[in-house]
């Protein structure tokens, strides 16, 4: 439902920002209307993301139409199993005795301090790498040599991942993937969808010509507009019903999936969770948070913090159809 | 009014409607019920009269109707209602809460809300207004009247406890006539105690032939004299025969009667020793012989002769019972009755030791 904008309201104009933004992601980006809108809700939620798809599905692309559309600085992180925490973070090099500076040892930013990075294929990335990533990511600041460097903001990082060639990756564990407030799937595209591409991406990058329709500010803004949002206790006391559903419970009180669960979602999921909703809620012009928005979220945000039991791994559920279970029934109780 | 307040007025009759449909179907289903186990009551237990029963039936309505009247719905309740049944999406509940916060911190987006609820509450009004109401009172309301027909119609059939009109007649003149009996004989007991115990001056002397004139007297009832059992025809007699029948009909009923209890009514009921063949011929002998007969006639003198003649225990009570006197003294002019000279042979002879 849309409201009539009256002057002054900043919720309808957020609502016209956000749609026009994924509007424009949508000309590029062809058959991924669902990932493309929960990439928006997370940038504007503060989180990272986390994408999981086959090669070749547009990634990289999608990650360059975002930073296009939203003017941000983006930069791009390819991971390999020889990658070092400097290459990421930055080094000192000894240079200078130019244009009449002194020599020393200057500091040269990595790739990290971009407003968008781009990290492809993170799991083939050493631990040792993906703990310095992982660390800038939490702090939003690198420490070198003794010195604090803050990163920019908005700092919002879009790690890849393949599903398939799992031979000589590093998995990231789970303390590291809490860490994502979303972990998307990238489906492959329709048949209609990929008809399209090819009338649209076949000879040029669009991503390279998209026009920006916002800048930095505004996203900052927006941010600071949608953590305004109004939550009832209702709405509260239904976000922490679904946290503690996804806990790990047998016997006869246990809730359907919850005997497969190993570890449930910890309480920076119950975070994302509320922020994600609120730009939800943003998305379709109201300034309050309801229980659809929640639900609306809860796969994405969810998917990543649940672990399954070998058991039932074994038997062949997925996290997926758990959540899908569990989320189901929290819904028909609130 | 506010359209918020609007919807939550509406809203709140809504629920209070769907209420008292609820507690009509809860208090009708109760009906049914109270109606079978009234009608079950009825068969197995004790008898119900119609009136109890209907007192009974209101018993359910009553308690729904207090139900509905102690609890209302509240505005936070109208809210929730109206967030989830009407496409509030939780703007009400929202409103509701943030009504008694300061609205400085987050004003874009409280502003923001009260234009939603604004454009939003005269659609749910609307939506609410055309929202068909069902009560569903058709089937609870039919199975009640049709149970509480049932039941009534079932509490005028006779059981076990209340038979046809004619046997319940009968047994009711023979419990009368028990009433009587029983009571007789222990008026009776009771007056032979008294009469042995009416004439103070004469205990000593009396007591010990009293004691087997009343015994005589009474042997023939614990003897049951065949002759007057059977030869006997009076009311009282064929009253006393009807005792056991009754007694007997009323073992083998199942249900009781208010009265027959007892300890509550006049002591017509019989247990089960006095319900025997031997108890009735008691109480058929005992009423069948006067209560006159029993009573000592203080008019009448003790003949001593007869009741010695009477009984084969009477010499050896006499025997034993017999107690130095003082006997009048001789003269020509007092002329000795029977009594007297019988005392005077007896006495003579167990002075002497010759027969008399």
């Amino acid at each position: 439902m849309t409201t009539t904008a009256t002057p002054g309201d900043e919720f309808a104009q957020a609502q016209r920002e956000l749609q026009e933004v994924c509007a424009t992601l949508d000309r590029v980006i062809i058959g991924q209307r669902e990932t493309v809108e929960a990439i928006v809700t997370a940038v504007f939620a503060g989180g990272h993301v986390l994408l999981e798809g086959l090669p070749g599905l547009g990634k990289t692309h999608l990650a360059k139409a975002l930073s296009a559309a939203l003017g941000l600085l983006w930069s791009r992180v390819q991971c390999t199993p020889d990658l070092m925490p400097a290459d990421v973070t930055g080094s000192e090099i000894y240079g200078g005795g130019r244009d009449g500076t002194a020599a020393g040892f200057v500091f040269r930013p990595g790739p990290v301090f971009a407003q968008l990075l781009l990290v492809d294929e993170i799991n083939r990335a050493t631990p040792r790498t993906q703990a310095a990533l992982l660390e800038a990511m939490q702090e939003l600041q690198v420490t070198h040599a003794g010195t604090t460097r803050h990163l920019p903001e908005p700092f919002i990082v879009l790690a890849t991942q393949n599903p398939i060639e799992l031979e000589g990756t590093y998995p990231l564990p789970e303390a590291q993937l809490d860490r994502f407030m979303f972990k998307l799937k990238v489906p492959y595209p329709e048949r209609d969808s990929l008809r399209r591409m090819l009338d649209v991406s076949l000879d040029a990058e669009p991503a390279n010509t998209l026009p920006a329709v916002m800048q930095a500010t505004d996203v900052l803004r927006l941010t600071a507009l949608c953590r305004t949002v109004l939550v009832a206790e209702r709405c509260k006391q239904a976000a922490v019903a679904l946290v503690l559903a996804t806990q790990p419970a047998t016997g006869p009180t246990a809730r359907a999936g919850q005997e497969h669960i190993r570890y449930g979602a910890s309480p920076r999921a119950l975070q994302s969770l509320v922020r994600a909703a609120r730009v939800r809620a943003v998305m379709s012009g109201r300034s309050h948070l309801d229980v659809d928005d929640l639900a609306a979220v809860a796969q994405p945000t969810l998917r990543h913090r649940v672990l399954l039991r070998l058991e039932s791994e074994l038997e062949g559920w997925d996290v997926d159809t758990v959540l899908h279970g569990i989320v189901e029934q929290w819904r028909r109780a609130t | 009014m506010p359209p918020l307040q609007q919807l939550l007025a509406s809203v709140q009759r809504h629920l209070l409607r769907e209420r008292l449909a609820a507690a009509a179907r809860y208090a009708a289903w109760g009906t049914v019920l109270v109606a079978l186990v009234g009608v079950l009551l009825h068969l197995v237990v004790r008898p119900v009269s119609p009136l109890g029963l209907l007192a009974a039936l209101g018993l359910p309505w009553l308690l729904a109707l207090l139900q509905v009247i102690t609890t209302r719905a509240r505005p936070v309740e109208c809210a929730a209602w109206a967030d989830r049944h009407l496409g509030g999406r939780s703007a009400y509940a929202t409103c509701l809460e943030t009504a008694a916060v300061s609205r400085d911190k987050a004003a874009p987006a409280f502003a923001h809300l009260d234009a939603w609820i604004a454009q939003a509450a005269p659609t749910h009004l609307a939506q609410l207004a055309g929202r068909p109401f069902d009560a569903n009172l058709r089937k609870p309301l039919s199975a009640a009247l049709v149970c509480v027909a049932l039941a009534m119609a079932l509490l005028q059939l006779p059981t076990r406890a209340h038979p046809p009109s004619g046997e319940s007649d009968a047994a009711a003149n023979a419990s009368k006539a028990g009433a009587t009996g029983q009571p007789a004989a222990e008026r009776r007991e009771g007056s032979e105690r008294v009469a042995s115990t009416d004439a103070p001056g004469d205990r000593d002397a009396n007591s010990a032939p009293q004691e087997p004139r009343s015994d005589a007297a009474r042997t023939p009832v614990v003897a049951t004299d065949p002759a007057a059992v059977a030869t006997d025809d009076s009311p009282a007699a064929t009253a006393e025969t009807e005792v056991p029948a009754q007694a007997a009909a009323r073992v083998n009923t199942t249900g009781r009667e208010a009265g027959d209890n007892a300890d509550t009514g006049d002591g017509t009921s019989l247990t089960a020793p006095w319900q025997g063949p031997l108890a009735a011929r008691l109480r058929q002998v005992a009423g069948a012989r006067d209560r006159e007969e029993m009573r000592a006639d203080p008019s009448r003198t003790a003949d001593y002769a007869a009741s010695a003649a009477v009984s084969s225990e009477a010499p050896a009570h006499a025997a034993l019972t017999a107690a130095a006197a003082n006997p009048p003294p001789a003269g020509t002019t007092s002329p000795l009755g029977p009594a007297e000279q019988a005392y005077l042979r007896a006495y003579f002879a167990t002075d002497t030791g010759a027969a008399p």
